[in-house]
């Protein structure tokens, strides 16, 4: 009885714990929908109003809708070549015997060892020569290649059953039909994380897209929503409508797919990477 | 060696049961996988690739008998003519030989991409350090080590050190304590357990821009609900992101809130897999919760926790994102929150002096390595392993 109780009063705490976490959320949430007045009263006013009108000035403000589509075109380009590069290189390094298939693995876990900052200036005068600063692709082709998407899947690989194998290669199969037809269907919950992933750090990126564009045409949500912010910087009835509409299909994504991103997180961390 | 350990440290501490936990797995046991790697090196056990492949470790034993003996006795072409192993080894030999075209066809992507961006770059990094470069400028002339030694003469980067170390001396063991606690507390709450995990989780995905314009609000002076707080509690109110001394602590009480959820899900992983059995032993010899925890758990637990305090300390010696957003791309006041990666930013990209950047840049990443290979160290004197 007084086990259960404790219990009961632990749950309690934790999930008053849990609700302290999303009230920057809902702080943000109430500043966008408060009157003008309501705004600037100390002590803070908690209860929701329902204005909408701020959010249908800001959202008119910036050309939202660009942004949020280059955002998801990157992300989306960025996940085909990184999950095509990723899937081929797994299937290597675990379904084909090759000499030397233990030092190529090594060599790629490598990059794993070096600190991002290392590459980051050379990437960017790599792209600058060849011409490709201030494009969509300066954003994708450093992602191109996941060596944490290469690492998950193998491992995912090298955990099937060897009987999919046998029985592939009885039937007549080569490496390629088994990689299309049998591994390729197997791992796509893999696929799905890895995929996840890198939409949340296509959507979140800030440093990358800062450094390598400039020009507002393919520059991604979180750029734009950075320069709102330092151009209404008074207004932050509508600075925090922005931030509800800009960070609230990332939360959606997470809620309805946390499954995928806490298996990422117990299989080691890998956010664009 | 050290990859190994890596390897072991990027994958194998986060635990498995978790994933039993958010559903049906459908790569098996980590386990496994995680011994095969590391006593195989190629992934695949010895003796496995041997049976599954003989052609590759030499021909098959009686196949090779057949031809010693038959060099000496009948004339070679009749040899050749009659050994049935030869044609099944020519033809593993050029299945193999289509095996290698196969697999460089399939790594070769993976390994332009990264050539071009990691490899490649990392040891141009070094260079431009060396050399006084500009983007766009005629000619690169060779500079010495003068990049470096100005930028330790630099007051700024003196500064930003500073700053880097300040900033992860708060995050790493606030992450730690903060995660375990929570983990711990979280983990008995058996019925909202799953929710509260979202909850905790949330902001972890969430982009920093976004998420600090509530914190920018929270943290305002005069209206903020950070202020409203300690009033409410009758203590001094405090300037928070405008005060030279409190801007960097309120970074950091940002960046727990936004990054603490993971170390949560990762401790709660390692919690859960606990051997249940002697955590009732000690409970059955009369400890109580609180030496059970610092004499099993914590134990059990140290290879995890260690695992964060690497994490950790890289992702903050690394940290950008939330310094440009909550202080303006100012780098706060008086350069308070200006940290290594910010002035590297800066430097590069704001001044165009690029092998200045490229020398700072070296310098964090060594600093980086320097910390790594100091705390695996430690590691190995401090962790208990199972």
């Amino acid at each position: 009885m007084k086990r259960k109780y404790r219990n009961g009063s632990r749950t309690i705490v934790s999930l008053l714990i849990g609700l302290a976490f999303v009230i920057p959320f809902y702080i943000t949430l109430v500043t966008s929908l408060d009157s003008k007045a309501d705004v600037f009263r100390f002590p803070p006013h908690l209860l929701l109003d329902f204005r909408w009108n701020v959010y249908v000035r800001a959202w008119d403000m910036f050309r939202w809708p660009m942004y949020i589509a280059n955002t998801i075109l990157i992300a989306v380009i960025t996940i085909a070549i990184a999950l095509a590069s990723s899937v081929l290189a797994a299937y290597a390094l675990s379904f084909i015997k090759f000499r030397g298939r233990g030092f190529v693995f090594i060599v790629m876990l490598v990059v794993l060892m070096i600190p991002g900052e290392a590459h980051l200036i050379p990437n960017f005068v790599t792209l600058a020569k060849l011409n490709l600063l201030d494009t969509y692709w300066a954003q994708i082709l450093p992602y191109g290649a996941s060596v944490f998407g290469v690492f998950l899947l193998r491992q995912f690989f090298l955990s099937l059953s060897k009987d999919y194998q046998d029985a592939a290669r009885i039937d007549g199969a080569g490496h390629l039909r088994f990689l299309w037809s049998v591994a390729l269907p197997l791992c796509r919950p893999i696929l799905f994380t890895i995929g996840l992933y890198i939409f949340i750090g296509s959507w979140n990126s800030l440093m990358w897209p800062l450094m390598v564009t400039q020009s507002h045409h393919v520059q991604p949500v979180e750029i734009a929503l950075a320069r709102f912010l330092q151009n209404n910087s008074v207004d932050w009835r509508r600075l925090s409508a922005a931030a509800v509409f800009t960070t609230l299909p990332v939360i959606l994504v997470f809620v309805f797919l946390q499954k995928y991103i806490i298996r990422g997180i117990s299989r080691g961390e890998g956010v664009r990477g | 060696m050290t990859i190994d350990s890596e390897l072991a440290i990027g994958s194998g501490d986060p635990m498995p049961p978790d994933v039993a936990r958010t559903g049906p797995s459908p790569t098996g046991s980590l386990e496994t996988d995680q011994s095969r790697t590391e006593s195989g090196g190629t992934g695949l056990p010895r003796t496995g690739a041997r049976e599954a492949d003989p052609g590759r470790t030499g021909p098959p034993r009686t196949g090779k008998r057949d031809t010693d003996l038959g060099r000496t006795v009948p004339p070679r072409t009749a040899a050749r003519e009659a050994d049935p192993g030869r044609a099944v080894r020519m033809e593993k030999r050029r299945k193999s030989l289509r095996d290698i075209g196969l697999a460089v066809v399939f790594l070769t992507p993976a390994l332009v991409f990264l050539l071009a961006f990691v490899y490649v770059p990392s040891v141009m990094a070094l260079v431009l350090a060396f050399f006084h470069y500009k983007l766009g400028g005629v000619g690169t002339t060779w500079a010495g080590i003068s990049n470096f030694t100005d930028a330790l003469q630099l007051n700024v980067f003196r500064k930003a050190l500073v700053n880097t170390f300040y900033y992860a001396g708060m995050m790493v063991p606030g992450t730690i304590i903060l995660s375990v606690g929570l983990a711990l507390l979280i983990n008995k709450a058996t019925r909202m357990y799953a929710f509260i995990r979202t909850l905790v989780l949330i902001p972890y995905v969430t982009p920093a821009v976004g998420t600090a314009i509530g914190w920018l609000w929270i943290f305002n002076p005069t209206y903020g609900l950070a202020n409203g707080l300690l009033h409410w509690l009758g203590l001094p109110t405090s300037q928070w992101l405008q005060s030279p001394r409190m801007a960097m602590p309120s970074i950091a009480i940002y960046s727990l809130w936004h990054g603490v959820g993971f170390d949560v899900v990762i401790v709660m992983s390692a919690i859960s897999s606990l051997p249940q059995g002697v955590l009732e032993a000690a409970s059955v010899d009369g400890a109580n919760a609180w030496r059970r925890f610092w004499r099993v758990t914590l134990p059990l637990i140290s290879p995890t926790i260690f695992f964060l305090v690497i994490v950790t300390t890289i992702g903050t010696l690394q940290s950008f994102s939330q310094i440009y957003a909550l202080s303006g791309a100012s780098g706060g006041p008086e350069y308070s929150t200006t940290t290594l990666l910010f002035l590297i930013y800066e430097t590069a990209f704001t001044y165009n002096h690029i092998s200045y950047a490229s020398a700072m840049a070296v310098l964090l990443v060594i600093l980086i390595l320097a910390f790594t290979l100091i705390q695996r160290w430690m590691g190995k004197r401090l962790v208990f392993y199972q």
